[in-house]
């Protein structure tokens, strides 16, 4: 393989797991994910040549949650997805959180851009600035989908658990 | 700031949780399918755009996408790199590699500082150029402008300022020649290094300095499909104007609409074309370099 695909596929293998990851808390559904992750590292290439090293984690977070923002975007129904089962079913470790009410499912109800915010500020771990950039809005934009994505979370959960008030 | 709570601290170390105890089916997607979507994109990328905006110009609804089903979506994974450069190239004088001693990897491009300029071109000039230099290189052929676009107020530095497609049809069959006009920043030489790998192939292209200051940049042939290979020579100004000017296989006719697909979705069969370059590289230097003499 060509060098500049090398250069590519060293990064392709360190991160296609984590950007898989990234997207299914996006998503909460694998195939999707998986699709959504190789969605994002074809467009990578593209701009392959453009993209600094240093910048690249950066770049994938951004092309990943546009990724998954057009998939919203464009209605895409979860039927088309689940057509496709996977080929080996996964046992999931449910030692820790048998009893507990899924957080993931109920993220999913959070509206799309502001469970982007959420999932690059809490789970990515980005700062504000960060995930302004990744998003193309301002820092003021950032905070107040994070406020409502977390309101929004909160009542999901809540609706699940009973636990935490629904809404304050 | 943003104010999280103790009681959004406790239910985000959840979700936190949760995400990190998910155990992930086996991963289905391999590199290569990820090189060949991404080669296929690239190459989708460049001949769509400049059609896209002629559907806007013109409003009659030419054109909204473009497809070119012969890349190489079915190519064995062995046979990517092979298949992204032709191995026979010829030698054309005054041209010197591109190739550098300082480095091997050809995976990214060097930052040029600064914006790109993305002045308003002027169109007939071009169209007038290109076709005086078809003309003349070319004097057996018949050349004619099929396709041209414009952008009057370019909003981004990445847009095509201008395009135009030219059918060059000789005794050979008929073939094309295509023309994106863009900014770029920095000198023409740091913008001819910043894309020496532009088009995603690892092949140091070939370049010559003019005396105005002029960067030429000669790609090697891409024959992804032998029906229609393609050669594409940036022209880098001192007036910051880039010129990448692309001898194709195929010409306007050999555009068909795809099945199944919306009205306007256009792709060049695999097979269709003339199995050759409408130009030899001298003939295509020889377009550039009058190009280059407009500014």
């Amino acid at each position: 393989m060509a060098l500049r695909d090398d250069g590519f596929a060293d990064f392709f293998t360190s991160r296609f797991d984590g950007a898989r990851r990234m997207a299914h808390a996006l998503c909460g559904n694998w195939l999707e994910a998986e699709e959504i992750a190789q969605t994002a590292f074809v467009s990578m290439y593209g701009r392959w040549n453009k993209v600094r090293i240093e910048s690249a984690d950066a770049y994938l977070h951004t092309v990943l949650t546009r990724a998954f923002l057009d998939t919203k975007r464009r209605g895409r129904k979860r039927e088309q997805v689940m057509a496709d089962p996977p080929e080996v079913m996964v046992e999931q470790n449910t030692s820790s959180v048998e009893d507990r009410p899924s957080l993931l499912k109920a993220l999913q109800e959070v509206p799309a851009r502001q469970r982007a915010v959420l999932v690059l500020r809490f789970v990515e771990d980005l700062s504000v600035e960060e995930v302004a950039d990744a998003l193309g809005c301002t820092t003021g934009t950032v905070k107040s989908q994070t406020a409502r994505g977390l309101t929004t979370l909160r009542k999901a959960y809540g609706a699940v658990t009973g636990l935490l008030q629904a809404a304050r | 700031m943003i104010s999280v709570d103790t009681e959004d601290e406790e239910l985000l170390a959840l979700l936190r949780a949760e995400v990190s105890e998910q155990l992930p089916p086996p991963v289905h997607t391999a590199l290569d399918d990820v090189v060949r979507r991404g080669r296929r994109r690239l190459r989708t990328r460049r001949l769509g755009a400049a059609l896209g905006v002629v559907a806007v110009v013109a409003g009659v609804g030419v054109t909204t996408s473009v497809l070119r089903s012969s890349l190489p979506g079915g190519m064995p994974s062995n046979q990517l790199a092979a298949a992204s450069t032709s191995s026979v190239v010829t030698t054309t004088s005054g041209w010197t590699s591109s190739a550098r001693s300082d480095t091997r990897d050809c995976s990214n491009g060097i930052s040029v500082p600064g914006e790109p300029k993305v002045d308003p071109v002027n169109l007939d000039a071009v169209n007038k150029s290109l076709l005086a230099a078809l003309q003349k290189v070319a004097p057996k052929a018949s050349s004619k402008i099929t396709r041209s676009t414009m952008l009057p107020k370019p909003t981004s530095s990445d847009s095509v300022l201008a395009s135009t497609w030219a059918d060059v049809v000789d005794s050979g069959g008929g073939g094309s020649v295509y023309i994106e006009v863009h900014g770029f920043s920095g000198t023409p030489t740091q913008a001819a290094d910043s894309e020496r790998f532009v088009n995603g192939e690892c092949t140091p292209p070939r370049r010559q300095a003019l005396p105005d200051g002029t960067v030429m940049q000669l790609y090697a042939p891409l024959s992804y499909d032998p029906g229609h290979p393609s050669q594409a020579l940036r022209v880098y100004t001192p007036t910051h104007r880039l010129y990448v000017i692309t001898a194709e296989g195929f010409a306007s006719p050999d555009w068909t609409q795809v099945a199944n697909a919306e009205p306007g979705t256009l792709a060049v069969p695999p097979g269709a074309g003339r199995h050759s370059l409408p130009l030899t590289e001298d003939q295509l230097t020889a377009v550039a370099e009058s190009l280059a003499a407009g500014g």
